[in-house]
């Protein structure tokens, strides 16, 4: 999912990725709250001798502005947001299959998930799901039945499901169907990768259950008939079902009183919700026919929302939160590989800990702008322009060290083994480090040379040592960068990036836009468009946080992708993403991570991450990169 | 007066015409379009069209128009996609915190404000009117944030003495029934507030003490306390309520700073978060009601003009 620096700044978006592997199938992340591997720990914890007090309120910041808004998983794009499905729908109903763990794991999480692991046969062309046998709070088992609603749902309503993509689930599916109460079985139209399949595809479902299977509220469960419609009636009872859903949705004051949402399958059910914008906006209560692993310990969990990260941090100050955040600019400078400040700002009430997103940060070139396309399109020139980041730089001087460089499509924490080893090399900045000098003999060995400060194609033509397809004789290597206003980091990352461009003879004029305009500007464009004129846009990054927990980069970097603003394209990186797709070889995907950091298609800029601050009353709290947040693991001490 | 009140109903109507008319037109001037500021960058060419349609954005302008006047002289303002709640129950989960908060801020300003406003002019450089403007300059620079944030950290985070943020209830009783809770922030809307009343008052007070009503008042033997009070007082107010009318849109529009630092999500920044997140829906519905506000307050500063001088007649 998008992120916008902005957002993630204050806020965890971070989302999935795929986790170590350990063979072609995939590794079940057990419930442990520590880190794994060489990654920093993202735990905060109460002392381990510390006596486990039932009981309490865990009372969490929610990041300022944002508040939750919708409960319905079958959400929108409109309402689709990490909060809204990792913090608050997540709580109340399980997914088919959950992702990450109370500490930094990126991996499916079987325990946690209401179905066994899906297995694979025919060739890939077949999934059979068994699942579990847990319950609704309503008593109704959730059975295979609920999985074939979703299914249904999708197919009734796709554009009204933020994950739809068209051509992927259900639209790769040759048939589904029920063939026991516990087990559900996927034809598909042809083999995929077990991998992805199981990241990015079932990661999409969640059961519902009959409860919700109605077109009215006093209706008997199941009497929608979604569950059991099919394509004969163009899905009409599933429309039917949704049109009645969406109005519940809809209608967010109700939503701790109204039965339908009342019926849950997660260890947490919803005591009280407002529509308000700061204070206490949500709680939950344990759901004691939770069927799943641990069961809470807390009595209630509250989310509290901030209109500003001043008024969070006031919050933390005065005690009146157990989990928040650190503004950044309220935390003293790390250097020399630290993570966290040697002295707590807070003093000895919180601990902290990073909370890392699994996602990538970048600014976008335009391969379409009708006069430096085809200087983007030459991949020295992009090599040169990532040559003249410096990432470890900014991470000093902006993030004030709490940062790392993006050096690639695959993001780099936690250590994972999608990470090619070539995003490794060069102290993680990947295979362009930051070098004036190499960027400068990049540009001038291609026919380029300065023409009164810029660097200007002298040397037309597509041989080696000139310019390139499509590159005119003139042609200056002047260019704009819109970037989001409102985001200090932006404005400082940005004057430090013209500084460095103009270095090596690249002219930037900066150009701060709203983040509404940069919006409008970011749809993929033609030459010939009006609004296809940008340069340059810097708006934030991207986390993988579903639905696609595998960072195989579909929307990000094929060709025509929606995300894919720039419109790059290139017949090789489609033909590797596709191989992902159909191929469970972990080698394969390295190939594809490997030929995407080489081949640069966005900028990649520095990565930051959000100290954490923990009550040391409260312990075992971890914080995933995916943002799976998992407070049935929490326990107040004595 | 019933002509004044038709004609200048005639004019407000026209004025809402011409703010309901721009505003709807500027929704379409979001870059992209506003289905695409309201979906983001995931929004794919197919979808834009299915929300275009769905929203009635692929239809004329004036048959949008329509659409959206008909739907407001309904009472519908509007749903809000990002909030998932409609503008009405925004502002009416809103509107009251702002109410109050800008009423008890207005109030206590003008208790301090006007009568040390007459009290400086009649001490006129004193050592007290020194002081007192001194107050009130130093009121009128302090940037609003900047006062909240310090008073915050001195009284809540450090001494303690009062909460760090205004009620975090939405209900009215909540709030008024919090009042420790409303000192700081009614005292920093205040203090700007109380600048501004007490330095017209002085001046207006000046104005009206060299008039020669007040020397025929003071000749005809009326005492300096019937003089100040019984005729310079009323005769003072008019620039106050001139005041008081623009300051009716603050009702509705809100203290942004002041919700901001003391957590107390009002209108103003409800309104602010709207535009952030290219909430269209609720920038129209709230642009419409300040609008509406202002109307009604610049009317309620005519009547009142009036009432105080019985010279002013419609």
């Amino acid at each position: 999912m998008f992120r916008n620096r902005r957002r993630s700044r204050i806020a965890r978006v971070a989302v999935a990725g795929a986790a170590a592997l350990l063979a072609v199938g995939i590794a079940a992340c057990s419930s442990s709250s520590s880190s794994t591997g060489g990654s920093p720990s993202t735990s905060a914890s109460a002392s381990s001798t510390a006596v486990a007090a039932p009981g309490g309120t865990a009372r969490i910041a929610l990041p300022a502005g944002l508040t939750l808004s919708y409960i319905w998983p079958f959400t929108p794009l409109a309402n689709a947001n990490e909060y809204n499905a990792e913090q608050f729908q997540m709580e109340l109903y399980r997914p088919l299959y959950m992702f990450g763990n109370n500490g930094n794991s990126v991996a499916v999480n079987y325990p946690l998930s209401v179905a066994n692991a899906p297995a694979y046969s025919d060739g890939g062309k077949t999934v059979t799901i068994t699942m579990k046998g847990w319950k609704w709070s309503d008593g109704e088992t959730v059975d295979a039945s609920d999985v074939v609603f979703w299914l249904n749902m999708m197919k009734a309503e796709p554009n009204n499901y933020y994950g739809y993509v068209p051509g992927l689930l259900p639209d790769n599916l040759a048939s589904y169907s029920a063939t026991g109460p516990s087990t559900v079985v996927l034809h598909l139209k042809s083999a995929v990768s077990s991998i992805w399949f199981t990241y990015n595809q079932l990661a999409e479902i969640t059961p519902m259950p009959k409860a919700w299977d109605v077109t009215s509220a006093s209706a008997a469960a199941a009497s929608g008939g979604c569950a059991a419609d099919t394509a004969a009636d163009k899905y009409a009872k599933c429309k039917a079902v949704w049109t009645f859903l969406t109005a519940q949705a809809k209608n967010a004051k109700t939503y701790a009183t109204n039965p339908i949402w009342g019926v849950v399958d997660g260890p947490w059910k919803l005591s009280s919700f407002t529509t308000a914008a700061s204070g206490p906006v949500t709680s939950f209560v344990p759901n004691a026919a939770y069927s799943g692993s641990p069961k809470p310990q807390l009595a209630n969990l509250t989310y509290y929302a901030y209109t500003d990260d001043s008024t969070e941090y006031t919050a933390l100050k005065t005690g009146q939160v157990d989990v928040g955040y650190i503004p950044p600019q309220d935390l003293p400078p790390v250097t020399n590989g630290q993570v966290l400040p040697s002295t707590d700002p807070l003093g000895s009430n919180y601990t902290l800990a990073p909370n890392y997103a699994f996602g990538i940060q970048y600014f976008l070139i335009n391969f379409n702008n009708p006069t430096l396309g085809p200087a983007y399109r030459q991949l020295y020139v992009r090599q040169a322009i990532q040559e003249l980041i410096d990432q470890n730089g900014m991470i000093k001087s902006v993030d004030r060290g709490y940062g790392y460089p993006t050096s690639g499509g695959v993001p780099t924490q936690p250590k994972s083994q999608w990470v090619p080893s070539v995003q490794n090399a060069n102290g993680g900045q990947g295979p362009y480090p930051f070098s004036v000098t190499s960027a400068t003999t990049l540009l001038t060995s291609h026919g380029w040379k300065h023409v009164g400060g810029v660097m200007t194609c002298q040397s037309p033509g597509t041989g080696a040592t000139q310019c390139g397809a499509g590159v005119a004789a003139g042609t200056k290597l002047s260019m704009s960068m819109d970037y989001a206003t409102g985001v200090q980091v932006f404005q400082e990352e940005v004057a430090v990036i013209k500084s460095d461009m103009q270095q090596a003879g690249i002219q930037m004029s900066l150009v701060p836009q709203s983040f509404n305009t940069i919006i409008g500007e970011s749809a993929p464009c033609k030459p010939t468009d009006a609004g296809c004129k940008w340069d340059i846009l810097n708006f934030g990054g991207w986390n993988f946080n579903g639905p696609g927990f595998e960072p195989t980069g579909e929307p990000l970097f094929a060709t025509g992708a929606s995300s894919n603003s720039g419109s790059y394209s290139d017949a090789t990186m489609d033909k590797l993403i596709n191989l992902t797709h159909t191929s469970s070889s972990l080698s394969v995907f390295q190939q594809y991570a490997a030929y995407l950091a080489q081949q640069l298609p966005y900028m990649w800029m520095p990565n930051a991450y959000i100290v954490q601050a923990v009550s040391t009353k409260l312990a075992n709290v971890g914080f995933n990169p995916l943002a799976t947040t998992l407070p049935e693991y929490w326990n107040f001490t004595k | 007066m019933v002509g004044f009140l038709i004609r200048r109903t005639g004019q407000s109507i026209f004025v809402l015409f011409l703010v309901t008319v721009a505003t709807l037109g500027m929704v379409h001037l979001f870059p992209g379009g506003p289905v695409r500021a309201l979906l983001g960058v995931r929004a794919t060419p197919f979808l834009i069209n299915y929300y275009n349609h769905l929203y009635g954005f692929d239809q004329p302008f004036y048959v949008q128009y329509i659409k959206w006047v008909w739907q407001l002289l309904q009472g519908n303002l509007g749903f809000s996609d990002k909030l998932n709640l409609s503008v009405t129950t925004l502002i009416a989960q809103d509107l009251p915190k702002t109410v109050i908060l800008v009423t008890l801020g207005t109030v206590v300003s003008l208790l301090f404000g006007i009568p040390l406003g007459v009290y400086q002019a009649v001490r006129r450089n004193s050592v007290a009117d020194y002081v007192l403007t001194g107050i009130s300059f130093l009121g009128y620079s302090t940037p609003t944030f900047f006062l909240g944030l310090v008073l915050v950290d001195w009284f809540a985070v450090h001494i303690h003495l009062f909460p760090p943020f205004a009620p975090q209830t939405n209900s009215i009783w909540g709030i008024i029934s919090d009042p420790r809770a409303l000192v700081l922030p009614v005292f920093t809307y205040a203090f700007l507030l109380y600048a501004l009343w007490s330095r017209y008052m002085r001046s207006s007070v000046l104005d009206n003490l060299v008039q020669d009503y007040v020397r025929t008042a003071r000749a005809k033997g009326a005492s300096e306390r019937r003089v100040i009070w019984g005729h310079v007082f009323r005769n003072s107010l008019v620039s106050i309520v001139t005041l008081l009318g623009l300051s009716v849109p603050a009702l509705v529009g809100g203290a942004i700073l002041i919700e901001a630092v003391f957590n107390y999500t009002g209108m103003g920044l409800a309104f602010y978060q709207a535009a952030l997140n290219n909430d269209y829906e609720t920038l129209l519905g709230f642009t419409v009601l300040v609008t509406l506000a202002a109307v009604v307050g610049n009317l309620l500063a005519d009547i009142g003009y009036a009432v105080l001088d019985p010279r002013v007649r419609y």
